[in-house]
């Protein structure tokens, strides 16, 4: 292949490969608070009664916040992490299937929450 | 894009096994009856474990109850009570493995179906099992020890080993032998798996081996059915045909479709894609459904069988088998999505076009799998939750009943009954039927209900429905009403006990003596008392029970009451002076049909009506019970009536505070001659007492 429309190439996969690392960060801190919602969507949906004063409000709280914590470090894992790998494995299979696995799982995240 | 897919609908697939693990769990550990089946099941096993028969031939004599199935289950749950005493966990626990044990058969059915072409299928496999899991008929089902998962547990094991290895001898009859014990635990089973079974046979093998399969089945059945009956003197053909036959109603079936239809539309697109596109695309050859000949004609046979949900008395179990062959189209399309055009040598198309028609039915089931959670979510969990919540009330109810000496009839809690140990007297829905069929004579029950034998009688009110109306036969429920008074109320069940010893003082012709005015209507099921109004709470569904004024008065009707009418009376306590009476509640639900007489269109003003002038009929507006809604009101300074007191005011009224810096709400109970409530700000359920 021509150098120049080699060049070219290197710099529509490096575009791509920034473009998805930015969109699965930002779908991750949404995802984050997916989570969340999801968690206490479930609980309160069995346990919860009596509205702001009952027990299962305050209870779904804190499991809310029991979330948020590990949530946002493996928030951080994943954005950093998969910046990370894509210097490292730029333009490799394997770095297409991290970003396709990584949107996945957001978008099922998001897709939960969104629904219950 | 497919790896992408592949985790997106793992991780809600995973969701939905959490919300079904948590659901029945709960269920599992929850020791009240859940359900009006769950009882019978539980006094069958009791009466096994002692040796005693279930299949009696006639009801001549109590106990008036039947044995509605075969015995598969109740002798697979016989161990638990005998061990453990009169318990629920153990048939739940049960109903649960079964449901387990159904999702791994229908993954291994379409594993089995995907790797007769070309290698397994093991996540679309495990994507079917999750599906049938999700669907909120199944958890709402699971965690009740009730019959129909250890059935369709069979019948799938059944397809399971057919499908595995269609070509061996020992896997025909140990279709058969399993097909044959689905149809012992539950009889409406002998349809859709021995069909889908009998064609895919004929397909793989032919004409003979299916004809053995049927034969087999059939002569397995017909043995058992035979020394059965002989055992039973005729007893084991009454119960489970002939007091099986209950009169159909054609909206049930119209309501649950549409049902399904908003539940579960991917999955309906899916049986088209099934049924057209795939045979069309296949050129003939099913294009790469390998198992197409056995879950087309599962799906057919299930929805024939869910088509009989009509039943009166029937709940969602009947379309537990529709939902199993719902999951095997989605796994059977998935299966298929995975090698569109790859199998097909003649054309081979572009590359992508496999994982992405893959990736999209991952997709599609994703969202479809988190449609049917968020309606279990808010239905089936919602509905448990009601019915758990007044465990105070159940705790007292149990305590009650285990120190009533003598029978106690009941119907939704009957299982109180078992839970102390005690038989069962009477089925009520089920000899009901028999008796409106005329199959049952019900005299020898009136009789014992009017000479007072049973010193309790528990009649259950389900939220928004008169469901004690399909259960207890209008004999049954006058010879209550004349000899028995309901005298307390606990979990929506209203505790008869006999007029001689309740301790109770009813109304005579519908009035206390001495009281000022008679009850406006019947309140045969009890008061409820809030905040001094009352909701009279007569016997029958909506625009049945009638409503009377209680004195002369001059009437008017607002135009946005669809439910309502206001008399103006004179005061029979404060002669000289005049006081409104509110009559209620005589609407449906939601307002749209009005029970009020046409003699009083809305907008009637100062129209003179007479004491016992018929008003309307009871209904359950703004209510969960047919009811009628009564207060008694003094005019406001200008003599206008007083809609804040009763909630109704509009812009034009003045608002409840305001109100009540004028006036309040006199106490009907005064005027009715019969005991109030000092209760404030909560309902109070009141027996019907006159005062002495």
């Amino acid at each position: 292949m021509p150098t120049s429309q080699a060049s070219n190439k290197s710099i529509v996969l490096k575009g791509l490969a920034a473009m998805l690392w930015i969109i699965s960060s930002v779908l991750a801190l949404y995802a984050l608070n997916g989570v969340a919602d999801l968690v206490s969507s479930i609980y309160a949906a069995f346990w919860a009664e009596g509205g702001p004063y009952g027990e299962a409000y305050y209870s779904s709280v804190a499991l809310r916040q029991m979330v948020i914590v590990p949530g946002a470090i493996l928030t951080a894992a994943v954005v950093i992490g998969s910046a990370e790998y894509s210097l490292r494995h730029f333009n490799t299979p394997g770095l297409w299937r991290l970003f396709a696995r990584i949107l996945g799982v957001e978008a099922g995240i998001l897709l939960l929450a969104t629904l219950l | 894009m497919e790896a992408g897919a592949h985790l997106l609908s793992s991780i809600v697939f995973v969701v939905a096994l959490i919300v079904f693990s948590i659901h029945t769990l709960l269920g599992l550990l929850y020791p009240y009856p859940l359900d009006y089946g769950e009882a019978p099941l539980v006094d069958q096993a009791m009466r096994l474990a002692e040796g005693r028969a279930i299949y009696r031939a006639n009801l001549d004599t109590p106990p008036y109850t039947i044995t509605n199935y075969p015995p598969l289950y109740v002798l697979a749950m016989t161990p638990f009570v005998a061990l453990f005493g009169p318990n629920f966990w153990g048939g739940r626990l049960i109903s649960i493995v079964s449901a387990l044990v159904v999702a791994y058969f229908l993954g291994g059915v379409v594993d089995a179906q995907a790797g007769n072409r070309r290698g397994g299928d093991r996540f679309a496999a495990r994507l079917t099992a999750l599906l049938f899991l999700a669907f909120p008929y199944v958890a709402s089902w699971a965690k009740l020890a009730r019959i129909d998962l250890l059935a369709l547990a069979l019948s799938t094991a059944a397809l399971y080993v057919i499908a595995r290895w269609p070509q061996h001898n020992r896997a025909l009859v140990g279709t058969a032998l399993l097909l044959t014990a689905a149809i012992y635990t539950r009889q409406s089973y002998g349809l859709a798996a021995p069909f889908a079974a009998f064609v895919w046979v004929f397909v793989r093998r032919g004409w003979r081996a299916a004809l053995a399969l049927a034969g087999m089945v059939g002569a397995v059945g017909l043995t058992l059915f035979l020394i059965l009956n002989l055992a039973t003197g005729g007893g084991f053909f009454f119960n489970i045909v002939t007091a099986n036959v209950n009169p159909f109603n054609v909206d049930t079936v119209m309501r649950y479709a549409r049902e399904l239809r908003e539940l579960a539309p991917i999955l309906l697109l899916f049986c088209a894609v099934l049924i057209v596109v795939i045979p069309a695309r296949g050129r003939g050859k099913l294009g790469g459904a390998a198992g197409w000949p056995m879950v087309v004609p599962y799906l057919a046979g299930a929805l024939l069988s869910a088509g009989t949900i009509g039943k009166i008395g029937s709940n969602v179990n009947y379309l537990l088998e529709l939902c199993a062959a719902l999951a095997l189209v989605a796994g059977t399309v998935l299966t298929w999505s995975g090698k569109v055009w790859r199998d097909d040598a003649e054309s081979c198309g572009p590359a992508w076009v496999s994982p992405v028609a893959r990736s999209v039915t991952l997709i599609l089931l994703a969202v479809q799998a988190g449609m049917l959670m968020q309606f279990t979510l808010r239905n089936p969990v919602q509905d448990f939750k009601y019915r758990v919540s007044p465990r105070l009330s159940l705790d007292e109810l149990r305590v009650l009943v285990a120190e009533t000496a003598g029978p106690v009839l009941a119907d939704e809690y009957m299982g109180m009954l078992t839970l102390n140990g005690k038989a069962l007297t009477l089925q009520p829905f089920e000899v009901t039927q028999l008796a409106n069929a005329g199959l049952w004579d019900q005299t020898p029950l009136l009789d014992a209900i009017r000479a007072e034998t049973f010193p309790l009688i528990l009649i259950h009110h389900y939220r928004g429905y008169a469901v004690y109306k399909e259960r207890w036969t209008p004999e049954m429920l006058t010879a209550i009403q004349e000899h028995y008074v309901a005298s307390d109320f606990k979990a929506d069940t209203i505790l008869f006990r006999p007029r001689s010893t309740a301790g109770v003082n009813p109304p005579v012709d519908g009035a206390c003596p001495g009281a000022p005015w008679p009850f406006p209507s019947s309140a045969a099921l009890g008061l409820r008392w809030y905040n001094k109004t009352l909701s009279l709470m007569g016997i029958g569904y909506d625009n049945s029970v009638p409503v009377y004024a209680v004195a002369d008065g001059r009437l008017m009707r607002r135009a946005d009451w669809p439910d309502a009418v206001a008399i103006l009376h004179d005061d029979p306590l404060n002669p000289g002076q005049q006081v409104w009476a509110f009559y209620g509640g005589m609407a449906s639900r939601d307002g749209q049909v009005s029970y009020v007489s046409a003699a009083f269109p809305p907008g009637s003003a100062d129209v003179p009506v007479k004491a016992g002038a018929l008003l309307g009929y009871q209904g359950s507006y703004r209510y969960d019970w047919t009811h009628l809604h009564f207060a008694v009101l003094p005019p406001l300074a200008d003599g206008s009536f007083p809609a804040a007191l009763v909630w109704r005011e509009t812009e034009q009224d003045l608002s409840l505070t305001e109100v009540l810096l004028q006036i309040e709400r006199h106490d009907p109970s005064l005027y009715l001659g019969s005991t109030g409530s000092s209760v404030a700000g909560v309902e109070d359920w009141l027996p019907v007492n006159c005062q002495p």
